[in-house]
């Protein structure tokens, strides 16, 4: 008995130190629970609280002895704890559920919880009581910069993602993708359907053919790969929200053994660019047009313009008048002739393109609504095209028909207007021609800008109509096949300003003159032959003098260089020409300095 | 010894029975004087009506006694307020924390007394047993305890309370053999506190 007893007494000692560690090392755990950086409880299936950290007591404002017997669900709103109960009821199933929700389910200020539910399933010795252990983070704070960060890279306008060889799309992901597609589900979607079949895409007829090229690229050979990219749709268009949208795609190989395993797709919002494009494009076709008009109204005689642009506006009126009256297709054909017969005459081939293509509309209408509307936009358009022209010939010819005050002559450049002139005739003749503009800087102050303008845009005219050779004449020719315009300026030792302007086409021929000067009766037969080369050069400032022996589109009737000559003479200024058979010619034109 | 539940008495055999019965009344009579029941004082089977139950409060002392053959656990489960109250402190005058610990101290010294009072039955009827230390810890832990119980083991509940004071009994005894077959129940001395000794607190 002896020996047992101090046996006992031995192992209760060793016992008592046992459970006096036990009891310190309990003593820091229960500190720590208490103390955890998080929410944290452990609660019952209905919610009832059975041991809660220090930040839930806070949450609660009591002792965190009093938490016990408390219904966590206190915490929520009812929206919020049906969600953390349907929650509880899963991890129940998955012995830990991981969410996040707010507190007060009505107020987007209230902070996020990330919960974490984990069910003890070894507890269940209380049939009613199941035990679930609950961490509550609150991520509020993390969320808010997550949105800042969001916000930052969806403006870096990028998306990149894999597509594997069924065409699915692999993680990860660049979130841009997410945001140009409007979707946050796409890892594991197909390709077609996320791209392709985004909400809002317009295929067009062309890339409808194209949609099913991506198939048969991967998992073959990089060649393939190579021969087949230009054949995959390379940009998608949008319509969200009545808004057009731009997106760019292009693709790149992920190759393993020169085999092309899978996709790598970047995808890109173009909406700016397509949008400057479109508006780049347009204004090209503005000054185009407005180039084109200058022409027109340079080819039509000064005195008729008065009685042209009334005969237009006639032509467009019977066209409204009778159009709408009948709405029929026949009626509108016909005036639409009668206006064409018109424009046709006084030679505006701008405003006949358009003319041209409002026909075409009409041959593909077929309703009145469709006639009405088309009818409606084709006469306004002329309208304008009409107030546009008369507006230029006030600008360019002193026209009656507007008032010069209207339109300040500076405020197109004068080396604009010739580039521009330059261009849209160079491309009607199909001729190459570059033009070197060094004119005064304060030319466009000049008192008599208007008239030297106008005398400069008909001698670059010339010169791209007669002087400049066709690019092949010139190859033959050994020159280079586009032409040279150059126009300079200098100041005399006299103090007189002198504007050259010469190119490097065939000059003016001595033979071309005398027959022109003989078979127009300009100069008697004998005295051609008298006469020196200056003399003969001179010819060309003669009223009426033309080199062509009938009227064409650009020239022929002659009257160009002897207008030029009498508007410099006009203003005390001279005109002359200097030529090289074969190697070009060169105008002067020589006034003194205000 | 294979037919233990987990209800009250249901199921336990006649020798369990009857330790049970000698434990609640030790307990109950030491509780008398070292609680400071009022005139209100019952003594009930069972746990209370906790809502949140299998935890009855929200601390819990605990004191093991055993040798070879048996092993007890005896529980008390009681609430700061409850400490307070036994104590008669004014919340005003102490620190939480440190009466915290003066609560801690008087349960741990209750199941002490009471565990002296056990292994003394024990001595008496020829059985050595030890005592651990009492060691206080959150209630909730009582939760874990339960989870492994076997057809060898069984336990019981009991609660003091005077309205203003409410302590939770739980004692579980673990049998590997029969030790109870001579055994002698009967209660004579029981150690009383004097009013008021150490007990006087702010």
């Amino acid at each position: 008995m002896k020996i047992d007893a101090l046996v006992i007494n031995q192992l209760t000692q060793i016992s008592q130190r046992i459970l006096d560690m036990i009891e310190r090392a309990k003593d820091q755990s229960e500190s720590l629970i208490d103390n955890l950086p998080f929410l944290f409880a452990v609660i019952t299936g209905d919610g009832v609280i059975l041991r809660g950290g220090d930040r839930l007591s806070k949450m609660y404002q009591c002792q965190m002895d009093d938490l016990l017997g408390k219904n966590i669900s206190d915490l929520f709103r009812k929206p919020s704890w049906k969600i953390m109960q349907e929650k509880i009821k899963s991890a129940r199933n998955t012995d830990m559920v991981v969410f996040e929700t707010s507190l007060d389910y009505f107020r987007p200020t209230s902070p996020i919880i990330q919960w974490t539910i984990v069910y003890d399933n070894k507890l269940n010795f209380y049939n009613n009581s199941d035990v679930y252990y609950i961490c509550g983070v609150d991520v509020t704070t993390t969320r808010n910069y997550e949105q800042q960060i969001t916000k930052i890279f969806a403006g870096i306008p990028l998306g990149i993602f894999r597509v594997n060889s069924d065409l699915v799309i692999e993680a990860p992901i660049s979130h841009y993708t997410e945001v140009l597609f409007g979707r946050d589900d796409m890892i594991g979607k197909s390709f077609h359907d996320v791209v392709y079949g985004a909400p809002g895409v317009e295929l067009t007829a062309e890339d409808s053919k194209k949609v099913n090229n991506i198939n048969g690229i991967i998992g073959f050979d990089e060649f393939v790969f190579d021969c087949a990219k230009d054949s995959l749709i390379n940009k998608l268009k949008m319509i969200i929200n009545g808004n057009e949208r731009f997106i760019g795609i292009s693709y790149e190989p992920i190759v393993e053994n020169s085999e092309v395993v899978s996709l790598l797709v970047i995808v890109d919002d173009q909406t700016n660019i397509e949008i400057k494009k479109s508006e780049y494009e347009n204004q090209k076709k503005y000054e185009e047009k407005i180039a084109r008009n200058i022409i027109d109204i340079k080819r039509i005689p000064e005195s008729l313009c008065p009685f042209i642009f009334k005969e237009i506006e006639k032509a467009i009126l019977d066209l409204e008048e009778n159009g709408f009256r009948t709405l029929k297709k026949d009626m509108i054909f016909t005036e639409l002739h009668t206006v064409k017969r018109v424009i046709k005459k006084s030679g505006m081939s701008g405003m006949m393109l358009e003319i041209h293509r409002y026909e075409d509309m009409f041959e593909k209408a077929h309703s009145t609504e469709e006639y009405g509307s088309i009818l409606s936009d084709c006469v306004d358009f002329m309208r304008d095209e009409t107030d546009e022209l008369k507006k230029l010939f006030s600008v360019f010819r002193g026209g009656t028909s507007g008032s010069q005050k209207d339109v300040n002559p500076g405020s197109i450049r004068l080396d604009d207007k010739l580039r521009k002139i330059l261009s849209a005739t160079a491309k009607d003749l199909e001729k190459k021609v570059t033009l070197d503009c060094q004119l005064p800087l304060d030319i466009q102050s000049y008192r008599f800008i208007s008239v030297l303008s106008e005398c400069l845009i008909h001698l670059v005219s010339n010169a791209i109509i007669h002087g400049i050779e066709t690019p092949e004449k010139r190859r033959q020719n050994g020159k280079q096949e586009s032409g040279n315009i150059h126009i300079w300026t200098k100041i005399s030792d006299t103090g007189e300003i002198e504007i050259y302007v010469s190119d490097d086409g065939q000059g003016l021929i001595l033979e071309n003159l005398r027959q022109a000067a003989s078979r127009q009766n300009l100069v008697p037969r004998k005295k051609l032959k008298s006469m020196t080369e200056e003399s003969l050069y001179d010819l060309i400032f003669f009223p009426g003098f033309s080199v062509s022996d009938h009227i064409q589109m650009f020239s022929g009737k002659g009257h160009g260089l002897s207008n030029v000559r009498k508007s410099l003479d006009e203003i005390g200024a001279n005109i002359m020409v200097k030529t090289e058979e074969g190697k070009g010619c060169e105008f002067v034109i020589c006034f003194k300095a205000e | 010894m294979d037919n233990i539940g987990n209800t009250d008495f249901f199921g336990i055999n006649q020798d369990q029975i009857n330790f049970f019965t000698m434990l609640m009344g030790l307990s109950a009579e030491q509780a008398r004087y070292h609680f400071r029941f009022n005139e209100k004082f019952r003594f009930f089977m069972g746990p209370p009506d906790a809502p949140y139950a299998p935890v009855y409060a929200p601390w819990m002392a605990a004191i093991i006694l055993g040798n070879s053959d048996i092993r007890i656990i005896i529980k008390a489960f009681f609430s700061i307020n409850s400490g307070r109250s036994i104590l008669k402190i004014d919340p005003k005058n102490a620190s939480g924390e440190k009466i915290k610990q003066m609560i801690f101290d008087h349960m741990r010294e209750y199941l002490n007394v009471v565990s002296g009072s056990v292994k003394k039955k024990f001595q008496e009827n020829h059985i050595n047993v030890g005592v651990s230390l009492p060691l206080v810890t959150r209630g909730t832990d009582d939760i874990y305890s339960h989870s492994k119980i076997n057809s060898r083991e069984s336990f019981q509940h009991w609660t003091l309370d005077d309205g203003e004071k409410q302590i939770v009994m739980k004692a579980e005894i673990s049998v590997v053999s029969d030790i109870f077959s001579d055994f002698d129940y009967e209660i004579e001395n029981v150690v009383q506190l004097d009013d008021g000794e150490d007990l006087d607190f702010l």
